[in-house]
């Protein structure tokens, strides 16, 4: 049983990861605290089950579009709430509270838009329109879904380490994240990395809504908001803006929920898990592979 | 204290006295209100505000108002929805039946959006109308904040789904439409037990944090063991427990026979997945929560789902079958489910009662409902259905238990309706 928890916790952290580095991108680029990328992540998994249903677009045309779909209304929230708020209040400080209160809103318009169109009833892509296989691995079983998931979140990974740190656009997303004026004043154009940061935000949650749609069989609205508070922790334990602390923090936690379930009494599973993040935190509170910060006197 | 103070203090005195009698006798009159609460809406309302004419061919008034404060927006607002369509199948049939003898019956519906409240102030808006009998709303924490306001209000409140402990003891005006599942889950083991090849064992899933499941796997346990099944033990987890791979291993430890599902909602179809995902072959079961299409995600996975609800359209019950076809003429294209059932049942229950008692008034609907449950309940769209219980005031029906396979329920077999719980 061991080895297939093994799988299991990878699995998982593979999920946190694709949906926690959507956050981490919105809260270490804009100071975005994105209380609706929980909504995004169903919405995507909404737009899977209504394209399944009532078409028959291919499966990977549907991701696709789940995705954008996502992305979209992840762009539609900068534009229409987040530039606002950020260009009325110049300090940072002062706009945090403004961003979440909009992002709650709008998680709540996207959850009332999904509930009435689902009654509230689960819902998941259409059976059939992805075929699960199960394999066996020694004495473990894993499926396609699990192993796309696994292979898609290390290159999802691997391609937003490499985006942010060498990349023309991922050096202007830090310096907008440093100081969003100074970037402004070397010629960067502050919106339009506002914008295409969450984008990707929302690109990201969209690819693990549906991907998680698929494996799990079933979610409803608030499936989002149960991943959302176990990513907050992974991004403070992790470092927040750290791409490669996200995915450690992502894996660890993973893993410990996943002891828990198996070995231990599965209703103690978040309990051990924060119990385990504020435990990280008292020996290093500015999480894992955040690095130390100066400030000149 | 000065005397500019105690003047102004001995001079308004008065006031308030006028005040309070004036309010008093504003309280006493009984006047209704037609407005429904903040954030709700009245879905349907063909009452007038006006007291009950009387009809001079009968002790019966001409209109008898009753309302309803139902869940019709938020997380369970498909379940108000059903209730509520149910209800006014139930109305337009016993008004062109003649079983009040003229008087026609007018359902008011308010929508409390799933919020205590709300449902809370029109519930109390109800109980100062000239409803002579009250529907409450779905959520158990709202049954509850609403159940004391019908019980000062001397109006009987039928609660319809929330089978929350406590809810009956609020007092004498209080009654259950909804049977408890705990009434027929036991023909769950019954069918299951002797179904299992191999290792004679179960392993149960369970919502560690819901009274009602955790009292359905303790009684389940109990009842497979009594049947040569070994228990292999629960395991318990959060409501808000959403990937259940890691707990699939977990539960297939010990190879048993059949493994059960206790949970609810999404939950449903993602246990199921994740156990068939992980390879585990044998029976599966569940329990009510499981209805109402729960399990379409899950696809074929969910094939051979075995577990037990009030109500099926496939009921063989001649009122029960009656119920199916007259919801079905009424609304094309559209299965009836439980809910639509209990919403039904409770308008019935509630006329009967009238009938029986020959009064419209609040104290005559309270001893009628009584009567009812003295003369045996009523032949209802679940079935045959007894009051038994706290004060003769909880619902009790026989039971069916259901098999999903390619995308619907099938019954299996139906509990006997001269229990109050299945064996």
């Amino acid at each position: 049983m061991a080895f297939q928890q093994l799988i299991n916790a990878l699995v998982f952290g593979s999920v946190l990861t694709l949906f926690s580095l959507g956050l981490s991108l919105a809260w270490g680029t804009l100071d975005v605290l994105n209380l609706a990328h929980g909504s995004l992540f169903v919405f995507a998994g909404f737009l899977a089950y209504e394209l399944t249903t009532h078409t028959g677009i291919p499966f990977v045309f549907v991701l696709v579009i789940s995705m954008l779909g996502a992305g979209a209304v992840s762009a539609a929230m900068e534009l229409l709430a987040f530039r606002h708020v950020r260009t009325r209040f110049r300090i940072k400080r002062q706009a945090e509270l403004s961003f979440l209160v909009a992002s709650i809103g709008a998680s709540t318009i996207i959850e009332t838009f999904i509930s009435n169109k689902t009654n509230n009833t689960p819902f998941a892509p259409a059976p059939g329109s992805f075929t699960v296989h199960s394999y066996k691995l020694g004495s473990a079983r894993i499926t396609n879904i699990e192993i796309i998931i696994v292979v898609v979140a290390v290159i999802v990974a691997v391609v937003m380490d490499l985006w942010v740190r060498r990349s023309r656009s991922g050096r202007a997303v830090r310096a907008v994240a440093y100081n969003d004026v100074t970037a402004s004043l070397m010629g960067i154009n502050v919106n339009r990395v506002a914008a295409t940061t969450m984008f990707v935000a929302g690109l990201l949650a969209g690819l693990a809504g549906v991907l998680l749609a698929v494996n799990i069989g079933g979610e409803d609205v608030s499936t989002g908001q149960d991943y959302l508070l176990t990513a907050f922790a992974i991004l403070i334990v992790g470092g927040v803006g750290s791409v490669r602390g996200a995915v450690a923090a992502a894996y660890l936690i993973a893993i410990a929920e996943t002891a828990v379930v198996a070995y231990g009494p599965a209703n103690w599973r978040d309990g051990v898990a924060f119990g385990l993040i504020l435990l990280i935190l008292l020996v290093r509170p500015q999480g894992l592979f955040s690095g130390r910060r100066f400030q000149r006197a | 204290m000065s005397m500019k103070s105690l003047n102004l203090r001995v001079a308004a005195l008065p006031a308030l006295v006028a005040v309070v009698v004036a309010l008093a006798a504003c309280g006493s009159s009984g006047s209704s209100s037609s407005s429904s609460g903040a954030g709700g809406s009245s879905a349907s309302s063909t009452s007038s505000s006006a007291a009950p004419a009387s009809s001079s061919s009968s002790k019966l008034p001409s209109t008898i108002p009753v309302t309803a404060v139902e869940d019709l927006s938020g997380p369970v607002a498909y379940v108000g929805k059903s209730v509520v369509a149910g209800m006014q199948v139930a109305v337009n049939q016993i008004n062109s039946s003649g079983l009040l003898h003229g008087s026609k019956l007018v359902l008011t519906v308010k929508d409390d959006g799933s919020q205590v409240a709300t449902a809370t102030s029109q519930f109390s808006s109800a109980v100062n109308s000239n409803a002579v009998a009250l529907f409450g709303p779905l959520l158990s924490q709202e049954a509850l904040a609403t159940a004391p306001l019908a019980e000062r209000g001397k109006v009987v409140d039928v609660a319809i789904e929330s089978q929350v402990n406590g809810l009956l003891e609020t007092g004498p005006y209080i009654y259950r439409a909804t049977s408890s599942q705990l009434r027929f889950d036991n023909l769950i083991p019954e069918y299951i037990a002797p179904k299992i090849t191999g290792n004679k064992s179960v392993r149960i899933l369970y919502l560690s944090d819901t009274p009602t499941l955790v009292q359905a796997y303790a009684q389940m346990n109990a009842k497979f063991k009594s049947l040569g099944v070994t228990p292999l033990g629960g395991v318990g987890v959060p409501i808000t427990t959403t990937d259940f791979t890691s707990l699939a291993s977990k539960l297939e430890s010990g190879n048993p026979g059949a493994i059960g599902i206790l949970v609810i909602g999404t939950a449903n179809p993602a246990a199921i997945t994740a156990l068939r995902n992980s390879g585990y072959k044998g029976l599966l079961f569940g329990e009510e929560a499981a209805t109402n299409g729960s399990l379409k995600p899950a696809g074929a996975l969910a094939n051979g789902f075995v577990y037990a609800v009030d109500y099926n359209p496939g009921l063989t019950f001649p009122s029960a079958v009656a119920f199916t076809k007259l919801f079905e003429s009424k609304n094309p294209g559209q299965i009836p489910d439980g809910y639509d059932a209990t919403g039904y049942d409770a308008v019935n229950e509630v006329a009967h009662a009238i009938a029986l008692s020959g009064s419209a008034t609040r104290s005559g609907v309270e001893a009628g409902m009584q009567d009812l449950a003295k003369t045996g309940g009523l032949d209802g769209a679940i079935g045959p259905e007894k009051f038994t219980g706290t004060g003769n005031r909880d619902l009790s029906v026989a039971g069916t238990l259901v098999v999903w396979n390619g995308g619907q329920e099938k019954v299996l077999k139906v509990g006997n309706p001269d229990l109050t719980t299945q064996p």
